[in-house]
């Protein structure tokens, strides 16, 4: 079964990027290493709640990436959450460039009735978000080793 | 502390929820008069004016889209034109409609968002767009369906969804062909009928009483509803080149926020104005196209729409102008050899004013002769719009004064997105908040 990730951010706010960065990367070895058996789909997303419907709308499967500030973790720590869970962490996910982001889009789309049947968010651990392009080197270097490591999971199952 | 009898009351809205970005605000009365208003946005220093400096021009276009997720095509096209005026490019009419195309996708995309997401839920009593969903499903997917429509044009004719990256100075990287566009059409069509719709769905609210004098600016153009291209005009007499327009209005800097204020010089006769859907409509509401002008007429909007609560109805207008304006444009699309002009580098300097979604957007860049930035000036829409919304909640207020606090605390962010304030404009870091609107301190000094 086909899956959609979704990388969104902001690459001229340091980390914020961290999502889109890890989606081109992934795309990069995916088309370097000529992979054809993956059914992946890759986009990209600025993180805006009806961007982010509209690219789910209609998956089952869907793994979206996005920057995470969370001063209890050390930056570039992965995690791996269940999007659809209860008591989803509203709170270190809510801290975001998008405004009207991931979390709302998750909402409404359960209302709406258009939320996938699978969604996995992978927070990536921000360090900064000073204006301008380039990622901190703890995220650069994280996601370079989950890129590499792919599709062999290097997450961190969330936990409060 | 007590002064005499007269009871002060203090606003304080820690976060504005709802509005695209970060901002705060403080409201003092005292009785039912209004002490002090003051909308503060966390921006830091002009990051990008500084940025641009020791760049080319030609990356103006791919750098200040970065400014804002909301509105990168509003970015993009003022760079290009004000470059291109520096440089004397001048792009022939197939490239401009194709801009104004990418415009229109613009307008569709952030007009959607505002009106159905953040905006609707004020009039209709619910805290968000995810509770006004559980009762309007249906009409959270029409502004679903009429915001996808735009971000077709955008990723079509602008090369990707966000950011795009098909503008150039002088042009386009890649044309869209004929038969590209065309398959957009029925998309469009759709979406029209919806927009339709939804204006009279938005024209239905309970609006509050409140009318007031409003010096509006916008670009005004000879044949257009204003996109990219005319002098800057307003309803109380100014008409300007744009390259005046630093001798006409001026930013400064005021205490409580590190965001600029724009102002009308004082020479010029000094205050706050308004750029926008208000001062777009007033200005040049004759260039609406026939579904949405018609939309204007049997609305009894009038010439000037005086009462800002009602820029939702004007915003959904504008919807519907956007969609008939890129399918007029489709229609009359002819293929063409010409991606870009030669553009020739050399000392100068450039400037331009594009409408951005929430209004006016000026660029001016000053260059030398390999076309490198030594000075840039950049002035966002929410910048010249907030002493504008400031005035309106110091009229606004006394009138509501012995509201509860809760209610007058709504009514005033409520105010305060009428105008659509893109803090996102300011390039900062801005914290999402949902629900974090503070507590009133209310008391007596």
């Amino acid at each position: 079964m086909s899956i959609l990730l979704i990388g969104m951010g902001n690459t001229f706010r340091g980390d914020d990027g961290a999502g889109l960065v890890f989606a081109r990367r992934l795309l990069s070895r995916f088309n370097a290493e000529k992979y054809t058996d993956l059914e992946f789909e890759i986009r990209e997303s600025d993180g805006s709640a009806f961007s982010l419907i509209e690219l789910w709308r209609g998956w089952e499967r869907v793994m979206v990436v996005d920057a995470l500030i969370d001063a209890s973790r050390p930056p570039g720590q992965i995690l791996s959450i269940n999007g659809l869970r209860d008591d989803f962490p509203w709170d270190p996910l809510s801290v975001s460039t998008h405004a009207f982001g991931l979390i709302e889009a998750i909402k409404l789309s359960r209302v709406l009735g258009m939320l996938p049947k699978e969604l996995q968010v992978l927070a990536i651990v921000a360090e900064s978000f000073a204006m301008g392009d380039g990622l901190s080197p703890s995220v650069d270097q994280a996601i370079d080793m989950a890129v590499y490591q792919w599709p062999k999971p290097v997450f961190h199952t969330f936990q409060r | 502390m007590t002064k005499g009898a007269i009871k002060t009351k203090t606003i304080k809205v820690n976060y504005l929820a709802r509005v695209e970005g970060e901002g705060a605000l403080l409201v003092r009365l005292r009785g039912k008069d209004v002490e002090d208003v003051q909308l503060k946005i966390f921006e830091p220093p002009r990051f990008f004016e500084a940025f641009l400096r020791g760049r080319s021009v030609l990356e103006t276009p791919d750098i200040t889209a970065r400014i804002c997720g909301i509105c990168p095509v509003a970015y993009q096209m003022s760079a290009v034109y004000a470059v291109e005026q520096g440089l004397n490019v001048i792009v022939p009419p197939p490239i401009h409609d194709l801009r104004r195309l990418l415009y229109c996708g613009e307008w569709i995309e952030s007009h959607a968002l505002h009106v159905f997401m953040l905006h609707a839920p004020d009039f209709l009593g619910y805290p968000d767009a995810v509770a006004m969903a559980k009762d309007h499903a249906q009409i959270v997917e029409h502004g679903l369906a009429i915001k996808k429509a735009g971000n077709a044009i955008v990723a079509l004719v602008g090369g990707r969804e966000i950011h795009p990256i098909n503008v150039k100075v002088g042009g386009f990287y890649r044309l869209p062909s004929r038969r590209e566009l065309n398959q957009l059409k029925d998309q469009l069509s759709a979406a029209l009928e919806l927009a339709v719709a939804s204006t009279l769905w938005v024209s239905g609210f309970d609006f509050p009483e409140f009318d007031r004098s409003l010096v509006l600016v916008a670009l005004r153009s000879t044949d257009e509803y204003p996109m990219a291209r005319g002098r800057i005009a307003s309803n109380h007499g100014f008409d300007l080149p744009v390259t005046e327009f630093e001798e006409f209005f001026e930013e400064i800097h005021v205490p409580y926020t590190n965001a600029l204020h724009s102002v009308v010089k004082t020479e010029k006769g000094g205050g706050s104005y308004l750029t926008g859907p208000l001062a777009r409509y007033a200005i040049s509401r004759q260039w609406l196209h026939g579904r949405a002008g018609e939309l204007a007429l049997s609305l009894n909007l009038g010439s000037v729409v005086t009462n800002p609560f009602k820029s939702i109805v004007v915003r959904a207008i504008e919807i519907v102008h956007a969609l008939e304006e890129a399918i007029r444009i489709i229609q009359l699309y002819e293929d063409t050899a010409i991606a870009s002009v030669e553009v020739k580098l050399r000392a100068g300097q450039g400037s331009a004013a594009t409408e951005a979604p929430r209004g006016l957007l000026y660029h001016r860049y000053k260059f030398d002769a390999g076309g490198i930035i030594y000075d840039a000036k950049i002035v966002p829409p929410t910048s010249q719009n907030q002493k504008s919304i400031e005035d309106d909640l110091r009229i606004l207020l006394p009138r509501f004064s012995d509201l509860p606090k809760a209610q007058m605390t709504h009514l005033c962010e409520q105010a305060i997105r009428n105008h659509d304030p893109c803090i996102s404009c300011a390039t900062h870091f801005l914290r999402l908040d949902f629900e974090s609107v503070a507590d009133d301190a209310i008391g007596q000094l």
